[in-house]
Parts: structure tokens; C-alpha cells; sequence
């Protein structure tokens, strides 16, 4: 089902509303954990208060349990979730500067941003100063370019870099955590500045909350990889049922007319080999080779939620292996050029010219079309032939979109 | 407050028991969608000429042979030994309880099923499962009437005709057909933000 977005649940449109209100909730958040007092903040280097330490530690935890949770039981296709390329010296000096910063500021960016709209003068200096180094950075990127970019390594995850397996370092992140906690209530207790102690309902104790925690814990370490089916996958009989019929074919001229009309929604996908498809290929038509049909990147690309996809390959046998992956991965609207190109070439240049006598019109329709397609193919002029059917083809209606917000 | 800490843990309590019983439901498929296409790359179809040597030596008993057209064409004419399961009836519990351990090999009316039956079967955890290209048709001229050394790798997938030579993209005619210009509307995004 997830990612929302690229699977096409949610209108890509919405992106930016769904980040303004994301955005709310964050400074909300921040805000009500009493973020925006910068002496709450810098308690972490004092030892008094450690609650920076609790919220951002309990929200990776949180996140963390919930994407792989959420993975098992294929609510959310992790492969497609995008996730940010390492540059180690940047990081490094980066985290550097962001300490020395928070320690003397008394804020990070966020909730600098969260106490300045609540009028805090020290935040406003703060989120000047931000901009002040926003801009010499900006102006001598050139300078930092060395150092900015240094060290890259690609989208490698720390458990794979210790070597560790992925539900064995959630387990011991939320061991870590537990006892993280632990030390900082401790500390707490033993640093004493009532001024600026938290004022939390009290629970009697925290056994239960721990003991669930570590049972999750448990859970992951030895839950299974993750299951065969995911969420949007069809099961194999409902597979079979739609193959069982000639709905998911495309005939040759209906391929040939949609081509020769330049129709917009039609996305020809080309199975074949990378070779095969820079020697030749349809007008149009995009090249993804079959062994990587099941690659993530390509997922938008199968799920044309507005148009058509025609699969095509030489003889039609890859691309019917093709439509039934894709369709068993939950994609809908493809469709395979039936015969593939070996009989889109005969059925359009070989037409065999039917006999006068024949009543049915259509079959004369048929092959005057196809006689005029075979003469604009040969031509490269793939423009505007009127075929004999009068087909009403939608056509997209380009409107002026406008979107203006009030206030 | 208290009512929203029993709360949290009943929920995260409903979760692990979730896990728990998920893993416990048997999946519908045995292999991913990854591994289907990943081993379907790398086997090919059993070409005519494996088929012909197994066929003459006998080594063909070894294989279940199934016939996958419907029972009319079956009845007609078909590889001596071979088992109909008619594609339709191929994934009810009456075909699939025909299939024995044995190395299937499937053929049909067109290549394109015959690779559809192979692949669904292959999901469903038949490991050993090929399928015979072409039609039975081409079977027959090609390798049961008199062995044709000329198509020992016979396949409806394979290139018939110099396709660049029948369409031309407009690339390619650029340089003899003077390009038309033609004027596409511009869709106009009009964007004005608020305060």
C-alpha cells in the first residue's frame, strides 16, 4: 500500500500541503515538549534535564518499529522509501558545528524556528544568524565543495556496515535506548536544579513500559525477513483469471493507430534487451529490460494510474511473462501487443488483401487502414492518417491550471 | 493519563500478537516476484534440439509432459505420452493434483501461454518446470515428423524480420523528409501564492 505517494494513492499534487501540515504538527510537538525554552534544551550538556535526548531518542525507536512492522505486514514497500546518500566529512564537520552552535545558542534549527513564533527575542537572533550562515555557505560553495562532498558512500546502512543483521541491531538500538533512559533519570536525580526540572505526572514505574518494549525487541530480532506477499500484491488465481482471456492484449492496429495519432496516454514499454532496443524501437516506446521489471524505480512507470501501458517484445512471450509479474505485484492497466513485433510488422506490411467478395466491412476497413499505416510507417512521418473506423480517441484537454491561495 | 498509558501498551501488545500470528499464515506464493523473473532470465526455454535428443533416447519418459491446449485439439494430435490440462483448468485443484514430482515440461497453441503456464507454476513452487517454444504446430513439422537441424533453437521470442527497415522514427528520417513544425499548445501553470 505505501509509500502513499508513489503508488499512487495520494496525488503527487498534495505533496506540498501534506508537508505544511506535517510541519504544523512538528513545531506543535516541539513546542508542547517545551522545546522552545533554550534552558530546557542545553540541560543535556549540564546533566539536569535530558528530555532533548528522550523525544529524539523515543521518536527514532518509534519510527523504527513502526517502518518494520509496517514492512511485515506489507503495508509499506521499503525499497521505494528514499534515503539520503552518506558524505562522512560533511557530516562530521556539520554535527561539529550544529554542537558548538546548540550549546552557545541554546537552540537547534527546529526549535529555534518554534520559539521565535512564540516572539522569544534570543530565537530571532538565532534564526539571523542561521540565515547568515546559510548565505556564506551559498556564496562559497565552490570552497566547501572539497569537504562537502567528501568521503561519499553510498546509501550504506549502519547495520550492513557492522555487519549485523537488520532485526539484531533494531534489538540492541532499543536495548541501548532503555538503558540510555535509564542513565539520563539517574543523572537527573542527581544533578539538582529543581528551578528547572521537569514537572511530569509521575507513574509509580516504568516495568511495564519496559518489559513490552523488550518483548518487541525479542519480536523483531527473530521475526522472519519478511513475508512472501506483500500488500498490493494479487494472489496467483486472480493472476490466472485475468490472463485466462485476451482482455490484456493490444492488437496490432490498435497499437499502429494509437502510434500513428500520437495518443498521449498510451506508454509503450519495451521488454527487450538494451541492445535490441537501441537498434530498434517503436516510436515512443521506453526500454525496460525483463529482469529488471521488478526494480522499485520502475514501479511508477507500471502503475499508469491515468493511462495505458503496452508491453513489447519480439515475439510477445517476454512481454506476457512481464504483464504477469507486474499484474501479480498489483499493477493494473497493462497490457501486451499480442504476437509482439514479429506480428505487428506482418499483420500491418504482409496484410493479405481480402477477397472482394467479402460482405463484412469491417475486414475491408481493416486492411485499407492497414495499408496506409504500412505507407506512413515507411515514411518515418508518423502524423496525422485518418482511419476508416470512425474511432473517437480521448483526447487530453489541456486546461490552464491555476491555483491561488488566499489568505 | 492513565487511561492513555494502558491504551499505548494494549496496542503495542495487538502488534506483537500481529506479528505473531502473520508469520504463522502460509504465504500464496512460494517464491518472490524478484526471484521469478531473476530465475526465469537466467533458464531459457528448452530448445528443440534437447528436446529431440531427449525425445529420441527416451530420456523424455523422465519429464511429465503436459499439454495445455484445449481437450478438442488434444484429442486430435498430440507428443505421444503427454498429459491434457487445458490451461483453464491448469490452477484448480483438478489440474494441479495431476502434476507428480517429475520435471514438468508444458507446450501449447502459442509460445506465450506455455511461458505463462511455466511461470505460474513456477510460483507455486514447482521448481522443475520448462516449457517447449513455438506451437504444437512447429513441434510437430520441426521435430516429430523429421528433425529439422535449422530451427534446433526455434522460438516465437526471436526476430523475424529487420524491423528498422519497415518503421522509421522520425530520427531516422530527419535527414530526407523536411520536419514539420507544429505548434503544441504550452500548458500554462499559473501559481500565485498567498501572504
Amino acid at each position: 500500500m505505501g509509500p502513499l505517494i508513489p503508488y499512487g494513492i495520494i496525488n503527487p499534487e498534495w505533496t506540498m500541503p501534506i508537508i505544511f501540515l506535517i510541519g504544523l504538527g512538528f513545531g506543535m510537538i516541539l513546542e508542547q515538549a517545551g522545546f522552545s525554552s533554550s534552558r530546557k534544551l542545553v540541560g543535556t550538556f549540564f546533566g539536569y534535564d535530558f528530555v532533548v535526548l528522550k523525544v529524539f531518542f523515543t521518536a527514532a525507536i518509534t519510527a523504527i518499529i513502526g517502518i518494520i512492522f509496517m514492512d511485515f505486514f506489507g503495508l509499506l514497500d521499503t525499497s521505494v522509501i528514499f534515503v539520503h546518500s552518506n558524505f562522512l566529512n560533511s557530516t562530521l564537520v556539520g554535527g561539529a558545528i550544529m554542537g558548538v552552535g546548540f550549546l552557545l545558542g541554546g537552540f537547534c534549527p527546529g526549535t529555534s524556528v518554534a520559539a521565535g513564533s512564540i516572539g522569544k527575542v534570543d530565537a530571532l537572533v538565532f534564526i539571523g544568524g542561521l540565515f547568515i550562515g546559510v548565505f556564506i555557505f551559498g556564496e562559497f560553495y565552490g570552497t566547501f565543495d572539497g569537504l562537502f562532498s567528501g568521503h561519499y558512500f553510498d546509501r550504506e546502512k549502519i547495520y550492513t556496515l557492522i555487519g549485523l543483521d537488520k532485526g539484531t541491531f533494531v534489538f540492541w538500538l532499543i536495548i541501548i535506548a532503555l538503558f540510555a533512559f535509564a542513565i539520563a533519570g539517574f543523572l537527573e536525580s542527581k544533578v539538582s536544579n529543581e528551578a528547572l526540572k521537569p514537572a511530569d505526572v509521575k507513574y509509580e514505574g516504568y516495568g511495564l513500559e519496559v518489559l513490552l518494549l523488550f518483548a518487541i525487541a525479542v519480536t523483531i530480532a527473530f521475526m522472519p525477513g519478511k513475508s512472501v506477499n506483500t500488500f498490493n500484491e494479487l494472489d496467483e488465481s486472480k493472476v490466472y483469471q485475468k490472463s485466462l482471456n485476451d482482455a490484456h492484449r493490444v492488437s496490432s492496429e490498435e497499437l499502429a493507430f494509437n502510434i500513428l495519432h500520437e495518443v498521449d496516454d498510451i506508454n509503450i514499454i519495451d521488454v527487450r534487451s538494451e541492445a535490441d532496443f537501441n537498434q530498434f524501437h517503436l516510436p515512443g516506446a521506453i526500454n525496460i529490460p525483463y529482469p529488471e521489471i521488478t526494480k522499485a524505480q520502475f514501479a511508477e512507470t507500471f502503475n499508469n494510474i491515468m493511462g495505458k501501458n503496452i508491453l513489447v517484445s519480439n515475439g510477445g512471450v517476454t512481454a506476457e511473462k512481464a504483464w504477469l509479474i507486474v499484474t501479480r505485484m498489483g499493477f493494473q492497466h497493462n497490457y501486451v501487443l499480442n504476437g509482439g513485433l514479429n506480428k505487428f510488422i506482418n499483420d500491418i506490411f504482409y496484410a493479405p488483401k481480402p477477397d472482394p467478395d467479402v460482405i463484412k466491412m469491417e475486414i475491408h476497413h481493416q486492411y485499407r487502414f492497414r495499408q496506409r499505416a504500412a505507407k506512413v510507417f515507411k515514411e518515418g512521418e508518423a502524423k496525422k492518417i485518418v482511419s476508416d473506423k470512425k474511432v473517437e480517441v480521448p483526447q487530453k484537454k489541456q486546461q490552464p491550471v491555476q491555483i491561488s491561495g488566499g489568505c | 493519563m492513565n487511561s492513555l498509558r494502558s491504551t499505548s501498551l494494549v496496542i503495542f501488545a495487538l502488534i506483537i500478537l500481529g506479528a505473531i500470528i502473520r508469520s504463522l499464515i502460509p504465504a500464496d506464493y512460494d517464491v518472490t516476484a524478484e526471484e521469478t523473473v531473476s530465475h526465469d532470465a537466467k533458464k531459457a526455454a528448452m530448445s528443440y534440439l534437447a528436446f529431440y535428443k531427449k525425445y529420441n533416447s527416451k530420456q523424455i519418459n523422465q519429464y511429465q509432459i503436459i499439454d495445455i491446449r484445449d481437450k478438442y485439439a488434444f484429442d486430435k494430435d498430440h507428443i505421444p505420452g503427454a498429459v491434457n490440462i487445458p490451461y483453464a483448468e491448469l490452477l484448480k485443484k483438478s489440474g494441479l493434483s495431476q502434476i507428480n514430482k517429475k520435471p514438468v515440461l508444458v507446450y501449447g497453441q502459442q509460445e506465450a501461454t506455455s511461458a505463462a503456464a511455466k511461470l505460474m507454476l513456477f510460483q507455486l513452487g514447482f521448481e522443475n518446470v520448462n516449457y517447449l517454444p513455438g506451437n504444437f504446430q512447429t513441434i510437430k513439422q520441426f521435430v516429430l515428423e523429421e528433425f529439422d537441424p535449422v530451427h534446433s533453437f526455434y522460438s516465437a521470442e526471436k526476430k523475424q524480420y529487420n524491423y528498422q527497415n519497415y518503421i522509421r522514427t522520425n530520427q531516422q528520417a530527419a535527414g530526407q523528409a523536411p520536419q514539420k513544425q507544429t505548434d503544441t499548445p504550452t500548458e500554462t501553470i499559473n501559481v500565485s501564492g498567498g501572504c
